[in-house]
């Protein structure tokens, strides 16, 4: 059963490691994955230090069914005190390493202090040992992880690992595992390269077993053909991530060229369809998913010829091609190669290299500025692979980009190029043009991880869904059918951080939520399958609870550690001082109202229980059991 | 017989019926215009016409 599997604690400064079991206390609060990763750094993080510090800490987690028959339960988790953000660090990843840990024993690692050389971790049917990792230091992302399989002679062995960008601390280096599977927002794998940890390698043959087989068998197989039978999952399927962007390019959501434009010049050189022509070599997915989201890709021809991989996905057309102005694909597969092998966030690097190009192009910096590069819009194709090695080993202009968006701006002293860097807390803004939609701009807005949409994005409120379908998925009305609409929305955001609280606590895949389709599974199936599972009896209400009390955690970590309040739950100024310039009629001059956004974080805050500022109430706290963390249960 | 195509108008919501094969589409509706792509019979919006 999931509830046997253990955190191990590694004091990377000693080497000393100590596996206790999951107090049952913390899976009713927490359940497990992001949920009880928030509690663990909240308490473990000595507060106010510096990320690059041994204070800091980091944890790698399964949620609550990792491992277990339902469907997708996959994801992992990695937490640390954000390198970018100074707040709370998260990033989630599918593939096949978090089950792999799980049938090794453990559900939970934490990582404090620092090791005085390279080491990897092994993780093996009960056992956790520090391995050397010296002859590792330097290799990327796809080496590591043979060079591992191959000293520990088992091809089945999964590995977590870090590439050069973390090793050089680049603030925006990820954690990554397989092809292309991802930890990519918030600079986890930076605080990994400050600790000199390369990987983790994890083999088990623990099963995990079910409290009650027979239902958890039929209840799965249930929840299966529910999710397959949506139009969503066929496309999914099918074009993969990749079905959105026909959709939000057509109608003008996107960034093109940093925020210049909101659709693509071009556009007919990047679609789906061609990818589907050229490239396209296989489907595969994560682990138990009966989606199979992710393509698989081979360059036939050409210079690049041979050159394969996993994805894309709708963010690397965008952050590879759009945001940089750049519409072929050749470029877009390479750039995203090369992501994938030094390791790190390709939407952090996008929103920082394509805000150069336009400050370059508007004469606030100069070749001086970027050690003779010329960065106009039209070479970008050309320069991605040599920005995104300089990016890597922080090479020239390169170092500065490495830095994110906070620090890269004060070190420039230029403050005329402020306006045009899209950041909120300190992590850059996405591939999307949020101003014509209310809802996702407050989302991004308020995200515990800083900008980002896979906190809360209702991507259904674009279907203009009826209101009734939308008042039964945000549990009450008025809700409004119109998605440049601020009716409603407020709720949407605050429902929808719930929804994906959990499902990241339970380690299932957002793709069988109400994320893109009403028809997906929802707190009511969760909370049947984490019974039959476990043995562990939630009602649907208790599950919105613990969401609840996960996000108010998060949002208490921010403030601990970095003062976010109501003045940090902006959109940049940008989207209330420019009309969107093109699109369909919909978008096109839309911007958003200053006072309609106020009005709806005033909303946001009274749902959550917070005060004008955003910070919980002693009321919410009470209520939510966070009135005396750090409570140190384990 | 092919099932009807329709796809919804991505700027004023209405459902709209595709042509066979149709390689652009405009909303009877609010005029936009679209240019489809096909998975074997069944229509999708690829992209924005351009003027």
């Amino acid at each position: 059963m999931p509830l046997t599997r253990k955190i191990a604690f590694i004091d990377l400064s000693s080497g000393k490691i100590r596996k206790e079991p999951i107090p049952k206390q913390l899976r009713q609060l927490y359940l497990g994955g992001r949920g009880l990763d928030a509690y663990l750094l909240y308490n473990y993080i000595k507060p106010g230090c510096d990320p690059l510090a041994p204070e800091n800490v980091i944890t790698v987690s399964g949620g609550l069914l990792c491992g277990s028959v339902a469907p997708a339960a996959g994801r992992c988790h990695s937490g640390t005190k954000s390198p970018l953000t100074n707040g709370f660090g998260s990033s989630n990843m599918g593939g096949f390493f978090s089950p792999e840990m799980t049938f090794a024993g453990f559900h939970h690692l934490v990582f404090t202090g620092k090791a005085d050389k390279p080491v990897y971790l092994w993780v093996h049917n009960g056992e956790v040992e520090l391995r050397d990792a010296r002859h590792l230091w330097g290799k990327d992302c796809f080496e590591t992880q043979k060079l591992i399989r191959e000293e520990l002679g088992d091809e089945e062995i999964q590995v977590m690992c870090v590439g050069q960008a973390a090793e050089n601390l680049v603030r925006f280096a990820n954690v990554r595992t397989g092809l292309k599977n991802t930890g990519g927002r918030t600079g986890v794998g930076c605080v990994w390269g400050s600790k000199n940890l390369k990987a983790i390698a994890a083999r088990g043959t623990m099963g995990v077993g079910n409290k009650y087989p027979q239902e958890a068998l039929d209840y799965a197989q249930k929840w299966q053909r529910q999710v397959v039978d949506t139009k969503v999952a066929e496309a999914l399927g099918y074009d993969g991530t990749m079905f959105i962007w026909n959709v939000t390019n057509t109608v003008g959501l996107l960034r093109y060229r940093n925020f210049i434009f909101n659709q693509l010049e071009d556009w007919e050189n990047l679609t789906v369809e061609k990818f589907h022509e050229k490239y396209h070599a296989g489907v595969v997915g994560c682990f138990g998913c009966p989606i199979h989201c992710r393509h698989q890709w081979r360059i036939k021809e050409g210079p690049l010829a041979g050159l394969y991989g996993e994805g894309p996905e709708y963010n690397t057309q965008m952050c590879m091609g759009g945001l940089l102005g750049i519409t072929d694909w050749e470029s877009v597969l390479h750039g995203s190669h090369l992501v994938d092998k030094y390791g790190f966030d390709m939407a952090e690097f996008a929103n920082i290299a394509a805000w150069a190009f336009e400050i370059y192009e508007k004469g606030i910096i100069n070749e001086k500025d970027t050690g003779g590069l010329k960065l106009q819009w039209a070479d970008a194709g050309h320069l991605l692979p040599q920005l995104l090695e300089m990016v890597a080993y922080r090479k020239g202009f390169g170092d500065l980009l490495a830095e994110g968006p906070l620090r890269a701006l004060k070190r420039l002293g230029k403050p005329e190029a402020e306006y045009y860097l899209l950041h909120i807390k300190g992590l850059g803004n996405m591939i999307s043009d949020e101003r014509p939609t209310p809802a996702l701009a407050l989302g991004v807005a308020t995200s515990s991880r800083g900008c980002d949409h896979l906190r809360s994005r209702p991507a259904i409120d674009l279907l203009h869904l009826p209101e009734k379908v939308l008042e039964e998925v945000f549990d009450g009305g008025p809700m409004d059918s119109n998605f440049t609409s601020y009716v409603g929305k407020a709720k949407e955001i605050w429902v929808m951080e719930r929804v994906f609280s959990v499902v990241d606590s339970i380690g299932t895949c957002k793709f069988q939520t109400v994320f893109f389709s009403p028809h997906m599974p929802k707190f009511e199936e969760w909370a049947k399958m984490i019974y039959y599972i476990t043995g562990m009896e939630f009602t649907p209400q208790e599950l919105r609870d613990i969401g609840e009390r996960v996000y108010t955690l998060e949002r208490m970590f921010n403030y601990r550690e970095a003062k976010h309040t109501r003045k940090d739950d902006y959109v940049p100024e940008r989207y209330f001082a420019e009309p969107v310039p093109g699109g369909f009629p919909i978008v096109k001059g839309r911007r958003l109202e200053r006072e309609k956004f106020d009005e709806m974080l005033d909303e946001y805050y009274a749902l959550h229980g917070w005060d004008k500022e955003g910070i919980p109430t002693k009321e919410t706290l009470e209520k939510l059991g966070l009135s005396k963390e750090p409570s140190h249960i384990i | 017989m092919a099932e009807e195509q329709k796809v919804r108008c991505l700027n004023c919501f209405v459902r709209i019926t595709v042509p066979p094969k149709a390689q652009k589409l405009t909303c009877p509706n609010c005029g936009v215009e679209y240019v489809m792509a096909w998975r074997g019979s069944q229509a999708k919006i690829a992209g924005p016409a351009k003027k």
